[in-house]
């Protein structure tokens, strides 16, 4: 990306800013009202973070001539740095999966996680810690519709990482995410505000409605929904239409969100939850490199609009890494169908302010993330046990 | 190897009978014959190429104690059946004893068989018969292999692909997100299902009433096996159950490879393919040690599952022995079973003959609802562990019995 508006973050200057933040990290006011009444107005770069999921491997992406996302190893990452040998920690209760990989990114910690619903393969997590968005906004007034999660359809669960259970923290600092579920739930309130239905389909539909409203109970007693969003939903409507099989569909659909999230909300931070890859589960090997391709096609659309658009021109900082990797397995025709244990990951950092043309050879942590969005956004991550990736900064 | 133990100095020694050296040999003879015939077969498990052969064998051995069952049967005169007396002319073995992998049957015999006018053969003519008795039951096994394999294969098949197609059709769609042909995927595999639980229900006693005629036609004689299946509901359920317990462990052995590299996964990442390719060999190899008596002992639960249902079948509607092929009708001409003490009294024989069908009807069930549960190891193993066209295509107590889990980037 072009860096006419560079913010001036070297190595010194991102050393120390961290140090202040990490001591002013968790000196949180105790009347929190008053605090959230004085925060300044954000106004560093912007941070798409690309979760290049669900789960690939170094092979397939940064580590091959014969690579299937060209734009990240061709474009994004020699603009930036990039770190090869990003590990996911090898230690007890640390999983190699998404959701989990996910929550690491978000909050900085390996922390065990456990679905709440009790439900088998669930990943509804709870973070006990702030995410990314939360810290973000506690630290600066940031409108909920400008800290953004982009989710897919087949990862419902992930919708609800948009906040943690920190008592500092939580649902008042959550993000706002944008999916076909929320696309669902704006489209079905509307309608029923509209009196689109009557008789006993506006009552099929109501009980429609309240089913889709209780996946989200933790967010009972926060807005649904905000101006910004209902307008974001409603011109999205007006284009799409209400079926939903109009607007494009799996990971392309998430491109599509991210591209009109950053023309009509503009957030401040916005991760986009990649996920094609994953359908390499069910054997097929082709739909593993063809989804890594479709993320691939996809972040290349996310970049080139963030240097078409003034808000986000030279202004935009890109952080791309996996949720996790996926297994390196000879012993089977598709060496990479699961991702049992699969640490090895990657990470390309790009941006203003962001060193150019590196790569890092040393192991770092994807536990790392958080803290160095947070460094690059000058906002605490008090929780975060992970280091900020210090060779991103020149 | 019977093949081995067969060759003609150690034939001479059987026939002796006498000497220090056959009273030293004579008591581990049968064991070692059993151990080498077992160790054979585990090999040819090893390939799929070669497992047809014990395909073949295994249907040999079928065909022997179906036979020898027969022979056993007490007939209403008290009689043993006149051709069951006798060796068949294409009977594979001799009675009591495994069928060779190699050797002719009869090696000595064949070699000194008397010329039309019984005089005794020359050296060169007995030289031009040494090719055919060194590798009869070679060509017998390989005959008896494809045959059967065949036969499988046509009725199993057409399920088998259906998976194949509805997996792969179903996945592309949901990766596409085809909400519009969503059901296409999973109605395909339903099919599959239904018409894979179809064919087993019939396959089992058909390979049995294949191992029996010797005749291709003879697995398709549909009315005739549908009785039979039907004439033994509970037993088919109890072979279903006992198949599908079988097949637990060869969805373990399938889908084992997943979890090679999960103690150290960098290591065998770094691996030579050379290496691999020799640890998935050997490992494939060593699955034949399940595979072979497995699928040879349940291939003999259905001939005795067989065995018994003819029998009762033709003594309840002997007008039945029409549509056996010659050989067996032949073979059963004496056989005479006795018949059961029905109830003669016409109520009784009604009250009878429901009972019974509901019994076969509520077996048939089990047997159809256990052979769903071999779909669902079919689909889990598959999950874990994508062997991308003989994971469907071939079900190594079904098929081949042959793992094929090496995979083919490696050779």
């Amino acid at each position: 990306m072009d860096s006419e508006r560079m913010v001036p973050l070297n190595r010194r200057n991102f050393l120390s800013g961290a140090a202040a933040l990490g001591l002013s990290s968790v000196s949180l006011s105790p009347n929190q009202a008053a605090e959230v009444g004085q925060r300044p107005a954000y106004s560093g770069p912007k941070v798409i973070l690309v979760r290049f999921g669900g789960g690939v491997r170094p092979q397939e992406t940064i580590a091959s001539e014969e690579t299937y996302s060209p734009f990240l190893k061709k474009v994004l990452a020699p603009r930036g740095v990039l770190f090869p040998r990003m590990e996911i920690a090898d230690a007890p209760g640390v999983e190699t999966n998404h959701g989990h990989g996910t929550l690491y990114l978000l909050t900085g910690r390996y922390d065990r996680y456990e679905d709440v619903s009790g439900k088998f393969l669930g990943a509804r997590f709870e973070a006990q810690v702030p995410t990314l968005f939360e810290a973000l906004r506690k630290h600066f007034d940031v409108d909920p519709h400008q800290a953004v999660i982009v989710n897919g359809e087949d990862r419902t669960d992930e919708e609800f990482y948009a906040f943690s259970n920190h008592h500092l923290f939580g649902v008042r600092f959550r993000s706002t995410v944008l999916s076909l579920y929320r696309y669902k739930l704006h489209v079905l309130r509307s309608d029923l505000v509209q009196g689109r239905y009557s008789g006993e389909e506006e009552r099929v539909k109501r009980h429609e409605l309240q089913k889709l409203e209780s996946i989200d109970h933790r967010a009972k007693d926060a807005e649904p929904t905000t101006p910004e969003l209902d307008a974001f939903w409603d011109s999205w409507t007006d284009y799409f239409g209400r079926t939903g099989l109009v607007n494009p569909r799996g990971d392309r659909l998430l491109a599509e969100l991210g591209v009109w999230a950053m023309r009509r909300l503009q957030p401040a931070l916005m991760m986009v939850n990649f996920n094609d890859p994953d359908y390499v589960h069910w054997g097929i090997a082709s739909h593993y490199t063809r989804g890594i391709s479709i993320v691939d096609e996809a972040l290349r659309r996310l970049w080139e609009e963030a240097e078409r658009l003034p808000a986000y021109r030279g202004n935009t900082v890109f952080v791309v890494v996996p949720d996790c990797g996926r297994d390196t397995n000879p012993f089977v025709a598709v060496p990479f169908q699961h991702h049992f244990n699969a640490h090895h990951i990657f990470a390309a950092i790009a941006g203003p302010g962001i060193d150019r043309g590196r790569i890092v050879d040393r192991v770092v942590e994807q536990a790392g993330i958080a803290a160095t969005v947070a460094a690059i956004m000058g906002f605490p991550m008090p929780f975060a046990d992970g280091d900020p990736l210090e060779e991103a900064f020149g | 190897m019977s093949t081995l133990v067969e060759s003609p100095a150690l034939s001479v020694l059987a026939d002796q009978h006498t000497g220090p050296r056959y009273r030293l040999v004579h008591p581990i003879l049968p064991g070692f014959r059993i151990l080498l015939t077992l160790l054979i077969g585990i090999l040819l498990c090893g390939t799929p190429w070669t497992a047809i052969l014990v395909v073949g064998w295994t249907f040999r051995l079928m065909r022997v104690r179906i036979l020898e069952g027969w022979r056993r049967q007490p007939t209403s005169a008290g009689a043993i059946p006149r051709h069951a007396g006798n060796n068949p002319p294409d009977e594979p073995a001799p009675p009591g004893r495994l069928p060779r992998w190699l050797l002719s049957e009869r090696f000595r015999d064949t070699l000194v068989r008397k010329a039309p006018d019984a005089s005794p053969p020359t050296r060169l003519r007995v030289l031009c018969r040494l090719p055919g008795a060194l590798t009869e039951s070679l060509r017998d096994n390989l005959r008896w292999g494809v045959m059967a394999s065949l036969c499988t294969l046509i009725l199993t098949y057409p399920a088998c692909v259906l998976w194949l197609g509805s997996w792969y059709d179903g996945w592309n769609n949901s990766f596409a997100k085809g909400y519009e042909n969503a059901l296409v995927g999973l109605q395909a595999g339903l099919f599959a299902h239904l018409l894979f639980v179809g064919a087993m229900l019939y396959v089992p006693m058909a390979w049995a009433h294949l191992a029996a005629s010797g005749q291709f036609r003879a697995f398709f004689q549909f009315r005739l096996i549908a009785r039979l299946v039907w004439s033994k509901g509970w037993a088919v359920a109890g072979f279903a159950a006992v198949f599908s317990l079988a097949t637990i462990p060869v969805m373990v052995l399938r889908s084992a490879p997943f979890a090679f590299v999960l103690a150290n996964p960098d290591a065998w990442a770094r691996a030579e393919p050379a290496e691999v390719l020799r640890v998935i060999q050997r490992y494939q190899l060593a699955a034949g040690i399940y595979l072979f008596p497995t699928y040879v002992l349940l291939h003999l639960l259905t001939a005795r599952l067989y065995r018994a249902a003819l029998v009762k079948t033709l003594t309840e509607h002997p007008e039945l022995s029409g549509s056996l092929p010659d050989s067996l009708r032949t073979l059963l001409s004496e056989s005479r079973p006795t018949p059961g003490a029905h109830p003669r009294h016409p109520v009784l024989q009604k009250v009878r003959w429901g009972a019974q069908s509901t019994s076969n009807l509520f077996g048939v069930l089990a047997a159809a609802i256990l052979w769903f549960t071999v779909i669902a190891q079919i689909y889990v193993g598959q999950f874990l562990n994508y062997i991308p066209w003989a994971g469907w295509l071939n079900q190594p107590l079904i098929h081949i019995p042959c793992l094929q889990v090496i995979p083919k980037t490696l050779g």
